[in-house]
């Protein structure tokens, strides 16, 4: 509930950093660390793109981005959203308004690049057959046991490149830099990605992670952050995220991300994503990703796995439902 | 030479700690406490002595998952409870490895998350410093300005960091008191606070000290300390230790239903 209301309190004056910012663009300068790397650090949450499809609308084609049409057709939306939480304030009714964050008017018309007309690419049959096997509640009314659920309900993690997709609450990434390393912070579930630059050698390929395991270094003023060593257990999307598929997208061990973080202004970034795993999907698919500097954004400790009551719950009531379906047959 | 000569003439000791001070590599002046550290020792089976042992529960285990000898890492040896919390104490104790928040992957606290079995990382650059650690995946920002009350209550705290000369001082508060303070039941209550100091000895090892202040379950404020050390292989690097998929089967055992013919 904080949350939300920190969220309120803190959109106009974000608004007023973006035009700043965009206003001093032709003045600004990378700056630097004192140990002379591009410096990234701030609070980057990318609640504004909760808006945003991760997949495009087929009516839109190659086009990724809205008209000024488009984007005001949708703000009856946005703002009905928006206002959900001082609605259910008056009302003296607390529901979904207090959990789903304030976002803004989408710009592009999908998170993803490439494919140039914003679909996920094909899956080859082995990533269906493993897509099919995974857990999620999204596509299923029975659940027996935390092999029916995904990592996110299970609170392990919202794996990669999700964990890197706008969710309905909790967007906070922070990024923090000392001498060799870049730390991509992600609020949700307060995982820190560790990015070593330079010298130390890949992870040993018998070493599976969850998160992967990342290795930076700078391409002029971008850091690239190449990702492998994952463990295949986590999907590479999540309903969450607008315009995601309903059954889960497999990876694979052979996934391999390739991030960009370019900074473009004060308080601007462009996030890349290329994700390329040859075992589950036909082709490398790309997002991008407008970010905003937001240093008065709060990260709260998610602590999600500690009060998860969400696998017993729906374990017990999938049962009783089907209990008294089965009692009204006889 | 002024310095050593200074030393002679006043306490050897103290001047000696100011001098391998002055020697630690540094960052923005202060010293620089980037690296993965960790401790040894047996602090998180239990902060007082105690002898080696078997854990009956654990049987089949056998000498893989017994407890080591350890002696004291807390100053004066015992922690001052008050007699009622001495007992819960033991109460979680008897109840162990249930009563333990680590069984089940949870949120490590303060200090605790220092001195658990894992590595941790230390990132200290130009503004917040930044601690991850391997277990669980936790994390926390250790603020060096805008130190404010923490907004709310939660497993790690808030913690507001500050320098008295060469050593980091970080003040924790705001804990939701559910985390303990090793396997042997020690635990704390909502009013804790936690005051850590970290002190760069040398490149490879912190003096960590942290004094625990909790009016409701102790008689007197109380410290532990040990020394961090620093992980200097070439390739060292912060694992995960995710362990809630090592906790599901514990927590939904008795939701398993046999399989249906």
């Amino acid at each position: 509930m904080n949350l939300t209301r920190k969220t309120l309190a803190t959109s106009t004056v974000v608004t007023g950093l973006i035009l700043s910012g965009t206003a001093m663009g032709a003045d600004w300068k990378q700056p630097r660390t004192p140990w002379g790397d591009p410096d990234l650090q701030g609070t980057w949450p990318i609640s504004h793109l909760m808006a945003t499809p991760l997949q495009r609308d087929e009516k839109y084609g190659t086009r990724q981005q809205f008209t000024a049409e488009e984007i005001a057709q949708q703000k009856k939306a946005v703002d009905a959203q928006n206002s959900r939480y001082k609605q259910e304030d008056s009302s003296n009714h607390i529901g979904i308004g207090h959990w789903v964050e304030d976002t803004e008017l989408p710009t592009q018309t999908s998170l993803i690049v490439d494919p140039p007309n914003g679909p996920l690419p094909p899956q080859t049959p082995v990533g269906k057959e493993m897509s099919s096997k995974m857990g999620s509640d999204w596509n299923r009314t029975v659940f027996e046991s935390v092999a029916d659920f995904g990592t996110w309900n299970r609170c392990i993690t919202r794996g990669l490149p999700e964990g890197m997709f706008p969710n309905p609450y909790n967007n906070g990434i922070q990024i923090v830099q000392a001498p060799g390393y870049v730390v991509i912070n992600l609020e949700m579930i307060h995982e820190a990605r560790i990015v070593p630059l330079g010298k130390l050698p890949p992870l040993d390929s018998e070493v599976k992670q969850w998160q992967g395991s990342s290795r930076g270094h700078w391409e002029g003023n971008t850091l690239v952050v190449e990702t492998t060593n994952f463990n295949g257990l986590t999907s590479m999307t999540d309903v969450p995220t607008r315009g995601s598929p309903t059954d889960p997208t497999a990876s694979s061990t052979q996934m391999k991300l390739v991030e960009r973080f370019e900074r473009t202004g004060k308080d601007t970034m462009t996030y890349t994503v290329t994700i390329n795993d040859p075992v589950t999907q036909t082709a490398p698919w790309t997002v991008r990703m407008p970010w905003k500097r937001d240093d008065n954004y709060a990260i709260y400790e998610y602590a999600c796995h500690e009060d998860n009551e969400a696998v017993r719950n729906y374990i017990t009531s999938s049962r009783a439902k089907r209990a008294a379906e089965a009692a009204a047959r006889k | 030479m002024r310095t050593v000569s200074l030393c002679l003439a006043a306490l050897f000791l103290l001047c000696a700690l100011d001098v391998a001070a002055a020697d630690v590599p540094r960052i923005g002046g202060k010293p620089n406490l980037n690296g993965i550290w960790q401790t040894m020792g047996t602090a998180n089976w239990n902060l007082e002595a105690h002898s080696a042992q078997k854990i009956d529960s654990q049987w089949q285990l056998g000498a893989l998952f017994s407890i080591p000898a350890g002696t004291s890492v807390v100053v004066g040896g015992k922690i001052p409870y008050k007699p009622e919390a001495l007992k819960k104490r033991d109460e979680f104790r008897a109840q162990w490895p249930k009563s333990d928040p680590e069984t089940l992957c949870y949120l490590p606290g303060i200090p605790r998350a220092t001195y658990m079995p894992y590595p941790f990382q230390i990132f200290q650059g130009d503004r917040d410093i930044l601690m991850v650690y391997s277990y669980a995946t936790a994390n926390r920002t250790i603020f060096m300005k805008n130190h404010q009350p923490p907004p709310v209550d939660s497993w790690m705290g808030r913690s507001d960091g500050h320098w008295e000369g060469d050593t980091l001082v970080v003040e924790t508060t705001g804990f939701n008191a559910r985390a303990h303070l090793d396997r042997a039941g020690n635990f704390f209550g909502p009013s804790l606070k936690v005051v850590e100091r970290f002190t760069l000895e040398n490149p490879n090892v912190i003096r960590y000290e942290a004094t625990l202040t909790d009016p409701g379950t102790y008689t007197a404020p109380w410290t532990i300390r040990m020394p961090l050390y620093k992980h200097v292989e070439a390739d060292a690097q912060v694992l995960e230790y995710k362990c809630v998929p090592f906790a599901e089967e514990l927590l939904y055992k008795d939701l398993e239903r046999p399989a249906k013919p």
